[in-house]
């Protein structure tokens, strides 16, 4: 910001507008007196015009002020709108991070449930083969075992015959026998014919074994097993680009957040100015005050001895002096487009 | 835990502008707009970590803010940074001799400004 430079004012040049009207003075009474009514006018008419501006300055500070608030406000405004952007995004990242490991967890395990369903047929088969070779070798077993009795049956119908003939000679004393005979006889048709349901139940039962134990057709359910985890796994991709696409997206917006961040601050720094320049109007505007005090006395004191005008002047420079002191203090400093001689804008003790 | 900054200015253009520099930067802020309302606000209970400070307010200016501040228990060395428009020498050795940290001349950057307060808030 460029600044006037009170320096080239300097402490010795006289007040122009002062030595005008001393000049004057030196004419007639009759002009004197005129010269101090059109004097005293001319001051009214400056201090009327100096507080109509004071007010406006006051109402331009006050303006400002507002204004640079509500500029402050906006700007949070913009910057809390930009960090729930970047909370959003990276709730979403998160979101997707989160749903592409659970997509992973369940991936592994359809992958297992998978591999099992694909070797289920084989374990089924195997298995199933090898009950059936056990059944069909007990099943022979067991054939073996109908030879037998019908062998005993056979044996047994002999013995009752032979029976039956020995008792047949042995008259009175073998009617016992005869009777022991004829259950003997009996018993081995029963036990022909008991020979006959085993082993029409044994066929039946290796007819069942060897024909009823046919597998039933797994293929379409491994096929969709298979399908499915082939969708899921074009999920993962779909999750993965995504997850990418969240990343790239949060680290661009991050960006442009830490960016916006450094902006606004700067702006909040820049909106710092109004209260400088609210500072030097306030300056300004006290001198103008002094001033004007000085210059109502004005009229008052060109009649009277010369004493009273140079104490006019002695107070007016006074008030210059003043203003130019308070201006230095405040003046710019190195960072701000100063001179070398300038202090740093900051210092640390 | 966020740190703690207090703000002294009678313009509400520096306590807003500051404020939300600050709290975007992460700070928790207080303002008062002077001397006296600081120091009513530190004897309620608000122990700030740091303090900045404007040096001409009505009321209670800033230099004799600092000097009633280094009186306080448990005051004796928080940072204080003076925030003001006056640039010489002369008010920067005043504030230096009453225990002023550091001094910064309006206006301040955003960026500078948090810059010098992680340099007198080691951690911030």
């Amino acid at each position: 910001m460029k600044t006037f430079d009170y320096r080239i004012l300097g402490k010795n040049t006289p007040p122009r507008f002062l030595g005008a009207i001393l000049d004057t003075l030196r004419g007639t009474s009759s002009d004197a007196r005129q010269v101090v009514e059109k004097t005293s006018l001319l001051i009214d008419n400056h201090v009327r015009l100096d507080a109509a501006i004071d007010e406006q300055l006051k109402a331009v500070s006050m303006e400002t002020e507002a204004a640079a608030i509500n500029l402050i406000g906006q700007v949070r405004k913009l910057n809390d709108a930009a960090v729930a952007l970047v909370c959003y995004l990276d709730n979403s990242d998160q979101s997707t991070q989160s749903m592409g490991h659970g997509l992973k967890d369940s991936l592994a395990s359809i992958h297992l449930i998978s591999k099992f369903v694909e070797e289920l047929p084989d374990m089924i088969r195997g298995d199933v083969a090898q009950v059936q070779t056990t059944a069909l070798k007990e099943i022979d077993g067991l054939n073996s075992f109908i030879g037998v009795i019908k062998e005993i049956s056979m044996q047994s119908k002999l013995l009752a015959i032979n029976a039956a003939i020995e008792a047949a000679h042995a008259g009175e004393a073998g009617k016992s026998f005869v009777v022991l005979a004829r259950e003997l006889r009996v018993l081995a048709e029963r036990s022909a014919q008991a020979a006959a349901m085993i082993e029409k139940g044994l066929k039946t039962a290796q007819q069942a074994m060897r024909e009823g134990l046919a597998l039933s057709p797994m293929e379409n359910h491994i096929a969709e097993a298979g399908t499915i985890v082939e969708s899921i796994l074009h999920l993962q991709v779909s999750n993965n680009d995504l997850q990418q696409h969240y990343k790239e997206l949060f680290e661009v917006v991050t960006q442009h957040n830490v960016s916006l961040a450094s902006e606004i601050a700067e702006l909040l720094g820049h909106i710092q100015f109004q209260d400088v320049v609210r500072q030097r109007i306030e300056r300004i505007a006290d001198s103008v005050a002094q001033r004007n005090d000085l210059l109502k006395e004005l009229p008052r004191r060109i009649g009277e001895p010369k004493l009273g005008m140079i104490d006019l002047e002695t107070k007016m420079r006074g008030v210059l002096d003043d203003y130019v002191s308070k201006e230095e203090r405040h003046a710019p400093t190195s960072d701000a487009g100063a001179g070398h001689d300038a202090l740093p804008k900051f210092e640390l003790f | 835990m966020s740190k703690k900054i207090l703000i002294v200015d009678d313009s509400a253009t520096m306590l807003m502008s500051v404020k939300n520099n600050l709290e975007i930067g992460g700070f928790m802020v207080e303002t008062a707009e002077d001397g006296l309302k600081a120091l009513a606000k530190i004897k309620e209970g608000f122990k700030p970590d740091l303090i900045i400070t404007d040096v001409n307010m009505p009321n209670m200016g800033g230099m004799e803010l600092i000097k009633n501040v280094r009186l306080l228990p448990g005051l004796r060395f928080t940072p204080i940074l003076t925030l003001t428009t006056e640039s010489q020498a002369e008010k920067r050795d005043e504030g230096k001799r009453l225990g002023a940290t550091g001094w910064l001349v309006k206006p301040v950057g955003g960026a500078d400004l948090l810059k010098i307060i992680k340099q007198v808030l080691p951690g911030a």
